[in-house]
């Protein structure tokens, strides 16, 4: 129930969501037909797919619907995983036609990579706008969010496999390209919960 | 038995040394709790701490016998609380907003929603984005009076609300007093503090207590009774006096209209005055006395002659 409303709450009108389709598709096929189809997306998601969610969240808190929910009795770890379920699908149908973009460009392992990287942007965004006090701060943190996790991404090393954005700009099949990054947000997810469980 | 809620030595301070400070009080069950105070007095503060959003920096806050803190989620079972903003789903239906947030808070009960959205005629069917502040307002106070908690907090309830609509909403927080719950509401009005049956006021983030009757010193009481609710309303001068009725009769034909000025003292009527003002229809006669009363107070008359009744009367008679 709380995941449904929310994506209702997410999705915030026609016009805006045409915009936010239209704009990802046109920079992935530019980047594409210049032959950098997985940088342009990885470079999306991370500004604007950790951006977008963290403003999700600071909007509910500004509107005061956040406060409401918080009070609330219902669980908060369950909670926050229906918000960051609902951020996350609504970020997966805004980039459809990005994800076919360069699903036609760099071939469809890059889907793989590409998913995940969504629900690790929106597990983070989400955390990042609930742990900050307005709009600004939000800002500042997802800035210090994005900087290791762009050097992760164009890091050469076998480490940054641990995060889907590297699979994004190489994408590959093999084992731990798989495994890890499954792991990682796993691991996310559970320490957000156990955050989200002392609210 | 404890209270539903007990206060104990409650402090919030922000890093600008304003918040409140060592606050202790209770609510006993049907008990109506006023917290009154000038903006920034602390209230809105308070209002967060009982609602479990901010942690107390000391004391505790006990709700049903749960400690806000240590106890926090059977805490937040036990009260429905109501924020100084009215926030709701904007893509969603009233009816759709009620049931989530009830559904939220663990609330069963949806037998009054039309009950409620009658009185404080509200369209259910549209969606919350498309209300305008009142409207918001009106939906989330059914929220609460439909959630079935013995424990309401309201900070600053009747934010936008028209007049009527005000007087709805104590009508049902009268009737759920009656019932047992605990109702706690904050608010910067005089006459909406004397509606509560016991008021605190606090003072850069400290307490001190009131009688709320005092608060309206001065003021003109109208109480109307619709069916089986009793509104009151709190007005400075006879002339709003029909303003108030005509807000409140779309609600339903008044069995009854009482008026009276809060004013100290006696005023001593002649038999030809009363017999004067005894000529009214049986329905405005108390309404007729109350304006009389005042307008021999405004002027400073001890005692009503039929001379003071036709003054009064040319005075407030409709042209």
């Amino acid at each position: 129930m709380i995941g449904r409303m929310m994506i209702g709450e997410f999705w915030q009108g026609k016009k805006s969501l045409l915009l936010k389709v239209a704009v990802p598709f046109a920079i992935v096929v530019g980047a594409g037909s210049a032959g950098y189809a997985g940088i342009g997306l990885a470079m999306l998601l991370l500004f604007t797919g950790l951006l977008g969610a963290g403003m999700s969240v600071v909007r509910l808190k500004t509107a005061g619907l956040y406060d409401r929910l918080i009070a609330s009795p219902a669980g908060k770890t369950g909670l926050f995983l229906e918000v960051s379920g609902a951020q996350s699908l609504v970020l997966v149908i805004q980039y459809l036609p990005a994800l076919a973009g360069a699903a036609w460009f760099a071939g469809l392992p890059i889907l793989y990579p590409a998913v995940l990287s969504m629900l690790v942007v929106a597990v983070l965004g989400v955390a990042i706008g609930a742990a900050s006090g307005g709009l600004g701060e939000m800002h500042q943190n997802a800035v210090l969010a994005v900087l290791p996790l762009l050097l992760a991404t164009f890091a050469p090393h076998p480490a940054a496999r641990v995060l889907p954005f590297h699979g994004i700009i190489a994408p590959e099949l093999t084992a731990p390209a798989i495994v890890l990054p499954v792991i990682t947000l796993v691991v996310l997810y559970l320490l957000f919960a156990a955050w989200a469980s002392r609210l | 038995m404890t209270d539903p809620l007990v206060a104990s030595g409650l402090t919030y301070r922000y890093p600008n040394g304003r918040g409140i400070r060592d606050l202790s009080f209770s609510a006993g069950p049907g008990e109506v709790l006023g917290i009154s105070g000038s903006n920034g007095s602390g209230k809105t503060t308070l209002f967060r701490v009982l609602a479990t959003l901010f942690r107390p920096q000391d004391g505790t806050v006990r709700i049903q016998g749960y400690d806000t803190v240590q106890q926090k989620e059977k805490a937040r079972q036990a009260f429905f609380p109501v924020f100084d903003t009215s926030a709701h789903m904007g893509h969603a239906t009233g009816s759709e907003n009620i049931e989530f947030f009830l559904d939220l808070y663990g609330s069963a009960a949806r037998n009054r929603v039309d009950h409620l959205s009658r009185h404080f005629n509200l369209d259910l069917g549209l969606p919350a984005g498309d209300y305008s502040l009142g409207m918001k307002r009106k939906l989330v106070l059914m929220e609460a009076l439909l959630s079935g908690k013995g424990v309401l907090l309201f900070d600053e309830p009747t934010l936008g609300l028209d007049s009527s609509a005000r007087s709805v909403f104590f009508g049902f927080i009268r009737e759920l007093s009656e019932q047992g719950t605990t109702v706690i509401f904050g608010t910067n009005r005089k006459e909406e503090a004397s509606r509560a049956g016991r008021v605190l006021f606090l003072e850069g983030g400290r307490l001190g207590e009131r009688d709320p009757g005092k608060d309206h010193a001065g003021m003109i009481e109208i109480r109307v009774v619709i069916e089986h609710d009793e509104f009151a309303e709190y007005v400075l001068t006879p002339e709003e006096i029909p303003d108030v009725i005509a807000r409140v009769l779309p609600l339903g034909v008044p069995r009854e209209i009482r008026i009276r000025s809060r004013d100290e003292g006696d005023l001593v009527w002649t038999e030809a005055a009363l017999e004067k003002a005894g000529r009214a229809p049986p329905l405005v006669r108390r309404m007729v006395v109350g304006i009389v009363e005042r307008y021999a107070r405004e002027r400073g008359y001890r005692r009503i002659t039929p001379d003071v009744v036709e003054e009064a009367k040319q005075r407030f008679e409709p042209r």
